[in-house]
Parts: C-alpha cells; structure tokens; sequence
C-alpha cells in the first residue's frame, strides 16, 4: 500500500545509481552512469499521492476538531445512526495522554516526512551527480580523511584554524594541480566546519537558575599551497583567530579599509605589498566574502573564505530531467571562485618571484 | 536637564568633531603622500633594469647608438623625482622616457631576432612589464587617495574645519597627457 510499483522502480534506479556513482572516475563513467535514468520509463518521480491524501484528511479533521472544541452543535446535525458513534470517537480522542490533536498531528507529520525524505532522495542523487561532475571538471581529487584529525594538523599549521571553542573538522578535502602561465602549483581545497559552544546561566524572579547551552556552526572554506615567497603575514578581511605580528599599513586608504595586514618583520609586509599586489587583493575581496590570507613560517599559504559555492554550487536541474543533466554534464563547470583564488594566488607569485 | 550643561554638552561635541574631521583630514593628507612615494619608489626601481638595458644596448652599440641615449635621458629624469614634493609634471615626463625607450627597444628587437629570444631580454621584458604593472597600480592608488583627500576637505562640514583649522588645498591627480591627447572627448571639468 505504501509502496506502489512506480515508487519501488525509483527505490531501484536510484540505489543503483548511487552505488554506481561510488565507482566514478572519470566524466565517461559519469555519462554511463545517466544511461538507466535515461531509459527509465515514465517520469523519474516518487508517487506521493497517499501522502497528500493523508495530509489533506489530517488537517480536515484538525480544523473540523478545531471548530468542536470551540462549540460546534456537529452532533446535533448529525443523522441520529451517526451521532452515536461519532459522540464515541471524539470521547475516545479525549481520553487519548496528548489530547484529541495527535492522532491527526502525528499522521500528518509521518506523511509530511515521507514526501520530504523522498524528494530529499533525489535531490541529493542529483547533487551528488553534480558534485562528481564539478571535481572532474575541475581536476580535483577527493581525499578520504579523518575530519577531526585533519583540522588538528592544519591547526598546527596555520592559525586560521583556531576557530571554534568546542569543535573543528575539515569536512570535505580535495586535491588539485594549478598550471599559470609561468608557476605550477598543488593545492588542498578544503571546508574547515567549526563549533563555538555558549553557555549562559540565568536567574528568574524567584532565584531559581537555569542554563542553557547552544551550538553555533561556522564554516570557511578555502585553499593551501606551499607559496615560497613570503612568510609570517597574514591579510585579514575577516576576523582574527590571534593571528601575530606587526600592524602593517600600505598607502591604499581602501585597502585599510578592507583588510588589517600583520607581519613578523615590517620588511616583509615592505616587500610584499607592492602597489600591484595591493590592487591584486582589493579585487579578490570585491569577489568573494570574508577572505583571510595567512602565510606561515614555512612559506605555505592559507587563504579562506565564506563562500560555500567554492567548492560546490548547485545544480540548476534535477535527476527528473535526465537529458537536460546529462547535457550540463556534458558541459564543462568551473568552480569561478576557485579558479579566481588560484589565480590570485598565481599573480601574487610572479609579483613575489625574482626575474633575475 | 539646565540649559547650561545642555549647551556645554553641544559644546563638546561640536569641539570632537572638529578634532576627529581635522585629524581624518590629516590622516588622508598623510595617505597621500605616502601613496605619492609609492609611486616614486616604483619608479626608481627602473634603475634595476638600466644596467640590463645597457647591457642590450652595448651589445648592439654599433647600431643601436639611441637606445643607449633613451637610457641616459631616463636615468637622468629618475634623479629628477622627489618622494618629498607632489610633481606629477616630472613623473609624466618620466613616463614619456619610459615610453621612448621601449619604443625604442621595441626596434631593436625587431632588427635582431636573436636578441628577441636570448634569457636576457625574456627576463628584461618581464622585469619591465612588473615594474610598469606596479607603477600603473601605485599610479592609481595614488589618484584614488587624492580623490577620497579632495572629498575629504570639499565635503560638508568638513570643508568648514578646513577652511578654519586645517587649511589644507585641494591636489592634483596625475593624468597622462599624451594618451590623453588621443581621445577626441575632452571632459568639461
């Protein structure tokens, strides 16, 4: 009753699908992969007629409940074959430990759930097609990690990981190569998730105490490089995660305005904020949000931003439309912000290196 | 509230404005001048690339007497840039022997395709087009704090505590003439 045949198809297809996608290593494979949904019959859809049905007779019976508690004569306009039972039922819901209500409360949440679970089964197929899509066109391999083991090593790297009183984790970390024009570099890409953990404890009138704690959940996302050319500066467009050093002040009144820059040696902020660097970093803070660039003692770069869509973006169809995906699929998808930090990172390269 | 404290409340405020308008004034001025360094500092970094230039230039002598000359006239302007006066009249002329002498080398690279692909004249070239991307950049850093410096002292009330206190003129940006020349459209300022 629950699981009509059109539905058990979608269950298959997209469990083999999902297994499949799992195998994917090249944009080849993930073009094979839309084959069964191509040829699927019908439309790629769950069939949750049942689940409005419930839905609607739910709140029927809760706004008719509404209108009983608030005095409707109902069982007097009742046929008198009727009102007996019905005098019954409603006297049944009263006695029930959460009220007349939950009854129809709960059916109508369970069919609410499944309709969501279902259409959130296939969305994320659809994204977790995307996401393939987008690391293979953009050359990024995912590295499989331990979330928390991988923030504590970063976190000894670079400062822009003491983020976060209660926890931290690199939840997703890819691999990538960078070809400019005249360096190469590999890169991490990664999205660094942190916990800040608040406890507040209040008294009320009568000297009883309460605390309560919450959870906020931050994320950066962002790139590391071995760079070479500079160390110990940060460029902070965000907040500081006790980032050190000297204050240091290039000319651009609109650059002090957008960033704070420290150094361990004034002469290495001398060096590195040349008028065209200045101009470099005042353009990438105009494209992506909240951008920190962090250079360690070793000489590897960190910079992090708030954009999500760095490394992910959504994707504009749904696995329902399978030959309008395949054909975005076939398409090729750069990650813009991505490639705009790469190359950034690029330019502050050839203005850092030595020609001679 | 007396009308007394009230009126040496509106007092205090007025004199902290007065002081915060001044000093961001100041703050500005400072800004520019320091921008106005920049841009001789980027210049004087020519003085990297005359020594590789002459090099070029000493090599190909026999025929290439002009670039030497083109590189005499720009060392010689360089000396001419002070980091301590606003000239924006020198930086352009600077500018115009800097144009010359690329011209310039331009045509001797042409005559001599093996000096077009020796390492030196690869690394000379990038060298140059760095120093000329830092120096258009600190060029433009420039002009934009001379504009936030000139807004600062024309804007109202800020014009007033200039007027009075801070007595601070309006600057001069640095405009190039003779790309200037090539456009039909003069603004109407």
């Amino acid at each position: 009753m629950f699981c009509n045949p059109q539905n058990a198809q979608v269950n298959l297809l997209l469990k083999s699908m999902k297994q499949d996608l799992r195998q994917v290593k090249d944009e080849q494979a993930l073009y094979r992969l839309m084959h069964p949904a191509l040829s699927f019959k019908g439309k790629i859809a769950y069939n949750n007629t049942l689940q409005w049905w419930l839905v609607a007779i739910s709140i029927l019976l809760l706004v008719l409940f509404y209108f009983l508690t608030q005095g409707l004569p109902l069982f007097q306009m009742l046929p008198e074959w009727a009102a007996e039972p019905a005098w019954n039922a409603w006297y049944f819901l009263h006695q029930l430990p959460l009220g007349p209500w939950s009854p129809c409360v709960l059916l109508l949440v369970v069919a609410v759930f499944i309709i969501i679970s279902r259409r959130s089964r296939l969305n994320g197929l659809t994204q977790a097609i995307w996401q393939k899509n987008l690391l293979l066109d953009n050359q990024l391999t995912e590295v499989n990690c331990a979330p928390e083991t991988q923030a504590d090593a970063y976190k000894l790297r670079f400062r822009e990981f003491h983020r976060g009183n209660h926890k931290q984790s690199i939840d997703r970390l890819y691999r990538g190569h960078h070809q400019g024009e005249q360096h190469q570099f590999d890169f991490e890409a990664f999205d660094f998730h942190y916990v800040d953990k608040h406890t507040t404890t209040t008294t009320d009138s009568k000297g009883r105490t309460s605390t309560r704690t919450t959870y906020t959940h931050y994320h950066r996302y962002g790139i590391i490089l071995p760079f070479g050319y500079v160390k110990d500066l940060s460029v902070l467009g965000y907040s500081s995660s006790g980032h050190r050093g000297t204050k240091w002040q290039p000319a651009s009144l609109d650059f002090r305005r957008a960033f704070t820059a420290r150094a361990e040696e004034e002469m290495t902020a001398a060096r590195f904020f040349k008028p065209v660097v200045v101009e470099i970093l005042l353009d990438l803070k105009d494209a992506v949000r909240q951008v920190n660039l962090e250079f360690n003692h070793q000489g590897d770069l960190c910079i992090t931003v708030a954009d999500a869509d760095l490394l992910s973006t959504n994707c504009p169809v749904s696995l329902d439309e399978p030959q309008q995906l395949l054909k975005l699929l076939k398409e090729q998808t750069r990650l813009e912000k991505l490639d705009k930090l790469l190359n950034v990172t690029h330019k502050l390269m050839v203005y850092n290196d030595s020609n001679f | 509230m007396s009308p007394t404290l009230l009126i040496v409340i509106i007092v205090c405020v007025v004199i902290a404005a007065i002081i915060l308008i001044h000093n961001a004034i100041i703050g500005r001025f400072n800004a520019v001048q320091r921008a106005w360094s920049d841009v001789i500092a980027q210049e004087r970094q020519k003085n990297k690339i005359l020594p590789a230039l002459e090099e070029v230039a000493a090599k190909y002598a026999s025929h290439e007497k002009q670039l030497l000359e083109k590189v005499t006239e720009l060392r010689q302007s360089l000396t001419q840039l002070s980091a301590d006066t606003i000239d924006v009249k020198t930086l352009s002329q600077t500018e115009s022997h800097m144009g010359a002498l690329l011209k310039g080398l331009t045509l001797t690279v042409e005559a001599y395709p093996d000096l077009k692909a020796s390492e030196t004249y690869l690394k000379l070239m990038r060298e140059i087009t760095e120093q000329q991307d830092n120096i258009g950049a600190a060029i433009r850093i420039f002009n934009r704090n001379v504009e936030q410096f000139n807004n600062g002292i024309q804007i109202f009330p800020n014009s007033i505590v200039n007027s009075m206190f801070t007595h601070k003129h309006t600057l001069q940006v640095f405009d190039d003439s003779e790309a200037a020349a090539g456009f039909e459209y003069k603004p109407n300022f």
